[in-house]
């Protein structure tokens, strides 16, 4: 077993440091590996991101992380990536890395995403140039995903985003705002290219699990969703069941 | 304040709980009731708490509202433990 601890939207901001640190400095104590899915930092300023970096430095296991929209609204991205590259945090930008960890080799393929909406409700690259623009940038990035993932080469294939590959997890959010929290060709991508467990964040008032039409398992794991500093996904590819309709799995506190 | 001049401040009010960077909350809801505007939702500090409230009032107050904030700050636990089999 694997065990990979999560969380995405932590919007970190100065006014936080010190506030995660308790929680991740014993992380190592029930995770191998720290995936962080977005929406890093509160309005993505550089100074935010070096923070966070110094709330990270107590992480004692890999981190791989995705940028979220807030990690783009100040303009200062290159800095954010920067400065968690250099604070030693593994960042995916529709790329992939393989990790060994405790023996087992870890591939994780992950980038930001975008939205566009799901099957039956989905913008498409038709009319103005801004609407092309809209969905073509998703349809980009969903190639770039699953090109990312089929180079993947690992005992335990992650995928990990920071907008919404399918639409089970973002239930509870208004629906006139699906089309800006995901996109189904994420979703089709991943389950194309094949993956034993998807991660994201992005949609706040979601829900933690759901499965993607290919029937692999999808956690939102924003953390307004969990509400836990990150939580723990314990998973090995040989021991891999057959997930229900749902994705519904049990919880194990022995992991 | 007619009706539409309510719908029209309401809208305003929740595009600056995004877009004024003092917030830059998404999801901090704006409704009106009593004649008041309330504040509700989640947010991850005390300090966007109270940015919320001040942005809120710099635009309600202009037309005459009292904003009330009902807005509460998440906290979080540690981690729970999923086997996925």
């Amino acid at each position: 077993m694997t065990r990979i601890a999560a969380v995405g939207d932590i919007h970190f901001g100065t006014e936080h440091a010190g506030t995660l640190r308790p929680y991740w400095s014993s992380l190592h104590e029930h995770a191998d590996l720290f995936l962080l899915a977005g929406d890093l930092t509160r309005v993505g300023t550089a100074r935010e991101a070096e923070v966070l970096a110094t709330e990270l430095s107590v992480v004692k296991v890999p981190v791989v992380a995705v940028l979220g929209n807030h990690d783009y609204h100040s303009g200062q991205q290159e800095a954010v990536v920067s400065i968690l590259r250099e604070a030693g945090v593994t960042v995916l930008e529709s790329e992939s890395v393989v990790l060994d960890v405790r023996g087992v080799r870890v591939g994780v393929a992950g980038g930001k995403g975008f939205g566009g909406g799901f099957a039956g409700a989905c913008a498409t690259a038709f009319g103005e140039p801004e609407m092309k623009a809209f969905i073509g940038h998703t349809h980009a990035l969903a190639d770039r995903l699953e090109r990312a993932l089929r180079g993947v080469e690992a005992d335990l294939k992650i995928a990990l985003l920071h907008y919404a590959p399918i639409d089970a997890t973002i239930e509870g959010e208004k629906r006139q705002i699906y089309p800006f929290l995901g996109s189904y060709l994420l979703g089709e991508a991943i389950d194309r290219a094949g993956a034993d467990i998807v991660f994201h964040g992005h949609a706040h008032l979601g829900r933690e699990k759901g499965v993607t039409p290919g029937g692999i398992a999808v956690r939102n794991v924003a953390q307004p969703v969990l509400r836990h500093a990150y939580n723990v996904y314990c998973i090995g590819r040989e021991e891999l069941p057959a997930l229900n309709a749902k994705g519904a799995v049990g919880l194990d506190e022995s992991c | 304040m007619t009706d539409s001049a309510h719908v029209y401040l309401l809208e305003h009010l929740r595009q600056a709980m995004s877009e004024d960077d003092r917030v830059s909350e998404p999801n901090i809801r704006v409704t009106i009731a009593g004649g008041r505007i309330w504040l509700n939702g989640q947010v991850g500090s005390d300090e966007r708490r109270k940015a919320a409230e001040i942005v809120a009032r710099e635009i309600a107050e202009k037309e005459g509202m009292v904003v009330r904030n009902d807005i509460t700050v998440m906290t979080v636990t540690g981690p729970t433990v999923e086997t996925l089999g």
